[in-house]
């Protein structure tokens, strides 16, 4: 083979490496978190942030044979930042509603989640709905539980104040601003555990039955699929139940979402669901 | 007493957030180097277009800065934030709000320095012209040094307001030193590494402050 | 072109959120009108009290106003909502916002009024003296009126640039216009409730600037 050729392979393969074709397989996944949402993701006091979701997220990426770029904001930001094509997808867990269902592309659920009640340690506990009445619930910009109490504000005669970070949520309670506050099962227990005895888990809990998962756009399934079969291998293997327990100092109960892999891509009965059959290729 | 020891001052917090704290600091200071350079440059831009030779040009140099002096700079900076990405400029948080700083500060940079400018009497520029010098020689030479001397407590307040403008910056998640501040006071749920921050920043700003004030009384003794 | 403005002024959207928007409103406009109120009144008080010239009172003015022109404001309302409660002291997101907004407005009215007081030639407090007038007499019919003409340009100005920070308020849950828009903006995924809510700072606001104009030109100092 003459020089010249030798050289022309070799600068076209350069090229072809350093274009958008080479550069697909290494191009990390910019992945959304609320660095405010203990503990699925919360910040590390030397910068950056740790946590469930972040474990889940990084996992399921190196499965996926990608890297995972971590970008932590307010979650009010992360679903339009998706959809602006800042981010690939939200990693932080986001509650599968029927609402957010239509305009958004969910993978299948890795916890099962419902609303908590937080109060304050000296305050009374919350047992029905009914107590909401004339009270004030602090709760993080933008989520499920923001919505929830929105749409029954005028209902139940309560009043819903809305704070950029979960984090704010819970100060305003210990600061006596907020009578209670709505969370997630999960971050109400680890708030309740690591505020010095200053914040409760209430008995009253609005379960509907929901699981927390990822967001893609509604176009995007094929990240969504490869996503979904990574973290059913992730449940199949236990790595999820590990994951479980590491952060949130329980093992799962049997048959919940985070040790059952759901058939097909996303959540079973929600829009965006896809009843393919399939088996992961689990590495 | 007791109670205001352990919720402000709690040594042991304090030991866990300083680290945090001192690369917040550092963010905040690198902010400040970034924006006040560009700021100020951005204000002597819009001052000397002010006096454009084209009306519509100055008034298009009034309507820029009365709409950047008119919009709050927590909004601009959201706006930037969260509204860019949708024109798919993905800008990383620190250039967004540096572009969001830059505009809002070459406004009020800007009215300093054009009232600096306006108010060096005409016989400088007559006397200028009449040397020989032509308008970027006399305005370098001749017209701004002595412009930037009559405006400096005005230019060294505006520069304050902007060291503590950068606060705002941890509403969009930039590690500055507040964001380090509310960060660990999540983390710890005490409200010492809040009281700490604020702290910091009258250490550090305090001097300012003091010099400024005797600034402006040195200046209206020169005209008593 | 089309989907910038699909994006960015989506009319549906727009119109749906609108309510909340200007409810909003006029929560900034309440905020915004106390502060000014009484910024400039506490500012106006601590001025005249530090004419009196008493030291160990005057001591305490000093600290004071350096130490609210030195701290950031939203530092401040953080101080006061987050921080203050853990030592039995309660404030609302709206009070904590006026609170903070009106120390530091106070702060720097109370150094223009004193410049402004100062600027009063020796002469005048000399003259007001020997026609038997005391030092609150002379304040109020010889030194406030001819303080004023330079206190107002740099007053105005001042308040302008501390009433646009009632948009910190949204941090600690204040009602008003940026906590409607981003509120609206994440549950719309859409950035038009963001225009919406600039717009509406641009309404109440450009007049105000305007204003500052108009009466930086009448009351023109010429240095």
């Amino acid at each position: 083979m003459t020089k010249f050729a030798a050289f022309t392979i070799a600068a076209t393969a350069a090229l072809l490496l350093a274009s958008p074709f080479g550069q697909a397989q290494d191009k990390p996944l910019v992945a959304g978190f609320d660095g405010t949402f203990a503990p699925h993701a919360m910040p590390k006091m030397g910068g950056g942030i740790e946590g469930f979701n972040v474990d889940l997220v990084i996992e399921a990426g190196r499965r996926m044979g990608r890297k995972i770029e971590v970008f932590s904001g307010e979650f009010s930001g992360l679903i339009p930042a998706m959809n602006a094509g800042k981010l690939d997808f939200v990693g932080a867990p986001t509650t599968v509603t029927p609402e957010r269902a239509a305009n958004l592309l969910f993978s299948e659920g890795y916890l099962n989640t419902y609303y908590s009640f937080v109060v304050g340690a000296g305050k009374p506990d919350l047992k029905s709905i009914e107590e909401l009445r004339g009270k004030t619930i602090s709760t993080n910009k933008g989520s499920a539980y923001d919505k929830w109490l929105q749409d029954n504000a005028a209902r139940y005669g309560f009043k819903s104040e809305s704070y950029g970070t979960n984090a704010d949520a819970m100060q305003a309670i210990i600061a006596g601003r907020a009578d209670a506050g709505l969370t997630g099962n999960t971050t109400g227990a680890y708030a309740a555990m690591r505020s010095n005895n200053q914040l409760r888990i209430a008995t009253l809990k609005v379960d509907q039955g929901l699981v927390w998962a990822a967001v893609f756009r509604k176009d995007d399934n094929k990240l969504r699929n490869a996503f979904d079969e990574a973290i059913e291998c992730m449940k199949a293997d236990g790595t999820v139940a590990r994951l479980h327990e590491k952060w949130f100092g329980s093992k799962p109960e049997a048959g919940s979402a985070a040790v059952t892999p759901f058939p097909g891509y996303g959540v079973p009965g929600m829009a965006g669901y896809d009843p393919t059959a399939h088996t992961p290729r689990c590495k | 007493m007791d109670s205001l020891l352990l919720n402000f001052f709690n040594l042991g917090i304090l030991q866990q957030a300083w680290p945090y704290l001192l690369k917040g600091l550092g963010m905040t200071l690198l902010l400040c180097v970034v924006v006040i350079p560009l700021g100020i440059a951005g204000g002597l831009v819009v001052a000397l277009a002010s006096r454009a030779p084209r009306r519509w040009m100055r008034w298009a140099v009034i309507a820029y800065v009365d709409f950047f002096r008119a919009f709050p700079p927590l909004v601009l900076l959201m706006f930037l934030a969260f509204g860019l990405p949708f024109l798919g400029l993905d800008l990383p948080a620190f250039v967004a709000v540096a572009l969001a700083f830059l505009l809002n500060t070459s406004s009020y940079y800007g009215e300093i320095f054009r009232a600096g400018i306006e108010s060096i009497a005409r016989g400088q520029y007559e006397a200028a012209r009449s040397l020989g010098l032509s308008a970027p020689q006399y305005m370098r030479a001749v017209i701004l040094p002595q412009a930037v001397r009559n405006v400096l407590p005005d230019l060294i307040g505006n520069t304050l307001e902007v060291i503590k403008l950068t606060s705002i910056a941890s509403v969009v998640a930039l590690p500055e030193l507040l964001y380090a501040a509310r960060q660990a006071q999540a983390v710890t749920y005490n409200a010492t590494p809040v009281v700490a921050a604020g702290i910091i920043y009258l250490i550090c700003l305090w001097p300012l402050v003091r010099l400024l004030s005797r600034y402006e009384h040195k200046q209206l003794h020169a005209h008593n | 072109m089309s989907k910038f403005a699909e994006t960015f002024f989506n009319w549906p959207i727009m119109v749906q959120y609108l309510p909340k928007i200007v409810e909003g409103f006029f929560v900034t406009i309440q905020l915004a009108l106390a502060v000014v109120v009484t910024g400039i009144a506490c500012g106006l008080v601590l001025a005249v009290v530090r004419s009196f010239r008493v030291r160990a009172v005057n001591f305490f003015i000093v600290v004071f106003v350096d130490a609210f022109r030195a701290l950031p404001p939203l530092v401040v309302i953080i101080l006061f909502y987050f921080a203050l409660p853990t030592i039995g002291i309660r404030m609302t997101g709206f009070v904590s916002t006026w609170l903070a907004l009106s120390l530091v407005l106070a702060a720097y009215a109370e150094e223009i009024f004193w410049a402004g007081l100062l600027a009063v030639p020796k002469g005048q407090w000399e003259a007001a003296r020997s026609i038997g007038l005391d030092t609150l007499q002379t304040l109020r019919y010889v030194a406030l009126p001819q303080a004023v003409r330079i206190t107002i340009p740099p007053l105005t100005n001042r308040t302008i640039a501390i009433t646009k920070n009632t948009a910190l308020g949204a941090v600690v849950a204040v009602g008003e216009i940026l906590y409607q828009a981003q509120g609206a903006y994440s549950f719309s995924y859409n950035p038009s409730p963001l225009t919406l809510g600039a717009i509406a700072y641009l309404i109440l606001f450009l007049p105000v600037v305007w204003f500052g104009r108009w009466v930086e030109t009448r009351f023109a100092w010429k240095r």
